[in-house]
């Protein structure tokens, strides 16, 4: 494994990164504080709790897990689409780094850059809620396990795709969705016994709920169920992506 | 003695696109170490997909590969150390300065302090001054440059230019022909794509002609150029000749009634000149009455090979 060059690779992302702050750190932000005070002040203000912690509380995980999980899968995605565009992917396919070292050098930079945002959100959070992680462990393990899975899944659809207008539709259409669905605002238990199993079925419902489990040790699905999820999602696309690189889809003609 | 000269070796490879074009068919070619090399032909003859082949940009449909003795997808990571490779269409990163895109692909290359040779090698390039300039902002001329940096960034033996004077201006054409110089100079091997037989002339030391995916011949340059010529010259005669001067048969003269034909050729050595073939006419009292002068270009030598004319 060559360290240097995939971190050769992530710094170059990273720096990407760091020179659109606005766009990479500003949006995700203010966003989320947007969230918390619409709903702080309109549904939350202590009064209503959800099991056992105040609204504002609640919300936090979830915003932080959808922050993260459009994040990682969009950063990477159109970095590789913009390598696609301006023709610099040969750069990298040139030189003597492996696969596996391009998957690592491509998701660590989104990983780091998902943390970095999550410290953000959660340090505007701090304006709203007290301090409090029950499970900073489970918590941190958690948060990375999903970050990477959704950077490789982020890999997966900057191969596939051919357009930015193709790049932003999972984001738009599949994780947010998804993520409202998944129990950002709710506990799954108010729904009707119907929707509680098709909730089920949302991979996102865990993520959320183990990440509300590592700040509060409180969570509508088992967390060792949860990180079951997350770490087997990782797993699939890892293969997924592998498969992609070694058969040379869309990179190599 | 010869095997140790060798940098690649290319044996019966064939790249068959999906949809079943045949790019390449049943190429086989060898490099010899310190050369330089030109790949001539057509667009479309498949220069571009052989050497992305040999660079590790796409797959080979058949045959195999080998530089430096090394097996280019067993060995991919010893192989593409060796081998800097300059992309015919333009590419740079829009995000970063001159020095930064250098220093990433040293980066990719394993190298861990990239400073010393990003420095050495923007110096080399005349693009120390531009080194704070971000790509964005960069001509035509300029990003070619910076993709020549990039492929020589790790100090690769082999260097695969593809097109390089592909619209370029002529300063820059120059600048580039006497960079090929001094990297020859300094030991690399170097193969340059071009369809422009005065490229090939003026750089390269050996030819291999491609068409349709074949190569079709192979020759240091100076024979190729003695059959063939740069150009031919057409001598229109006071008289008809009887045979024809022994300069123009070194020529490839052929006669014609009253008129003489011969390629012309320029410094190559042992090789009559024009004014060899005008003495001998002088002495034979034969006066020239017309010249016309027209340059060789590569359709004339393809046609000339297809149709057989010349076969050595």
């Amino acid at each position: 494994m060559n360290w240097t060059a995939i971190w050769a690779l992530t710094w170059k992302e990273l720096k990407r990164f760091i020179k659109v702050p606005g766009q990479t750190l500003g949006a995700p932000v203010v966003t989320t504080f947007l969230y918390f005070v619409v709903f702080s002040l309109s549904l939350g203000r202590g009064m209503i709790e959800i099991q056992g912690v105040s609204y504002t509380e609640f919300i936090m995980p979830g915003l932080i897990m959808m922050s993260v999980m459009t994040g990682a899968l969009s950063s990477v995605s159109s970095a590789l689409m913009l390598s696609k565009i301006m023709g610099t992917l040969s750069d990298l396919l040139v030189s003597p780094m492996t696969y596996l070292e391009m998957i690592l050098g491509f998701s660590l930079s989104s990983v780091i850059r998902s943390m970095v945002t999550a410290a953000l959100i959660y340090g505007t959070a701090l304006f709203f809620v007290p301090f409090k992680v029950e499970h900073p462990i489970y918590l941190l393990v958690y948060l990375v396990i999903v970050a990477f899975a959704f950077s490789v899944a982020g890999l997966i659809i900057g191969i596939w795709a051919d357009t930015f207008e193709q790049v932003s539709i999972f984001p738009t259409f599949l994780i947010t969705p998804l993520s409202f669905l998944g129990g950002i605002f709710y506990s799954i238990e108010v729904l009707p016994a119907v929707l509680q199993t098709v909730s089920r079925l949302n991979p996102l419902l865990y993520m959320i709920n183990g990440l509300r489990y590592g700040f509060y040790g409180v969570s509508d699905v088992d967390p060792t169920l949860a990180f079951i999820v997350g770490s087997v999602f990782l797993l699939v696309l890892s293969l997924v992506i592998w498969r992609l690189f070694s058969t040379g889809y869309k990179i190599k003609t | 003695m010869i095997n140790d000269r060798r940098v690649i070796s290319v044996a019966d490879l064939s790249k068959v696109y999906k949809g079943g074009f045949r790019a390449l068919d049943q190429v086989s070619l060898e490099i010899t170490r310190g050369e330089v090399f030109g790949l001539l032909g057509p667009n479309g003859a498949g220069k571009t997909t052989l050497i992305n082949i040999i660079a590790g940009l796409s797959k080979a449909t058949s045959g195999s590969i080998s530089v430096l003795g090394m097996d280019v997808v067993k060995d991919y990571r010893e192989v593409r150390r060796a081998i800097g490779l300059v992309q015919q269409e333009i590419n740079a990163d829009y995000f970063f300065s001159v020095r930064e895109i250098v220093a990433i692909q040293a980066g990719y290359f394993g190298i861990k302090n990239p400073g010393p040779a990003v420095e050495r090698t923007l110096k080399s390039l005349n693009l120390w001054d531009k080194r704070d300039t971000s790509g964005r902002k960069l001509s035509g001329g300029m990003k070619r440059r910076v993709m020549i940096a990039k492929a020589l960034v790790h100090d690769p033996d082999i260097l695969f230019l593809d097109e390089p004077t592909a619209g370029v201006d002529v300063e820059l054409r120059d600048n580039l022909w006497r960079l090929i110089g001094e990297l020859k100079a300094r030991g690399k091997t170097i193969i340059l794509t071009t369809h422009y037989l005065e490229e090939a002339e003026q750089l390269a030391d050996r030819i291999g002609l491609i068409n349709q995916g074949r190569i079709i011949r192979v020759q240091d340059k100076a024979s190729l150029l003695k059959e063939f010529g740069l150009a031919h010259v057409s001598l229109e005669l006071d008289q008809a000749m009887g045979k024809l001067p022994p300069a123009a048969k070194e020529l490839h003269g052929k006669l014609e009634g009253n008129t003489l034909t011969v390629n012309h050729l320029v410094d190559v050595d042992g090789v009559p000149t024009l004014q060899d073939l005008m003495a001998q006419l002088t002495e034979q009292n034969i006066r020239i009455k017309n010249v016309t002068f027209a340059k060789t270009s590569l359709n004339d030598i393809y046609r000339e090979l297809i149709n057989g004319e010349h076969r050595s």
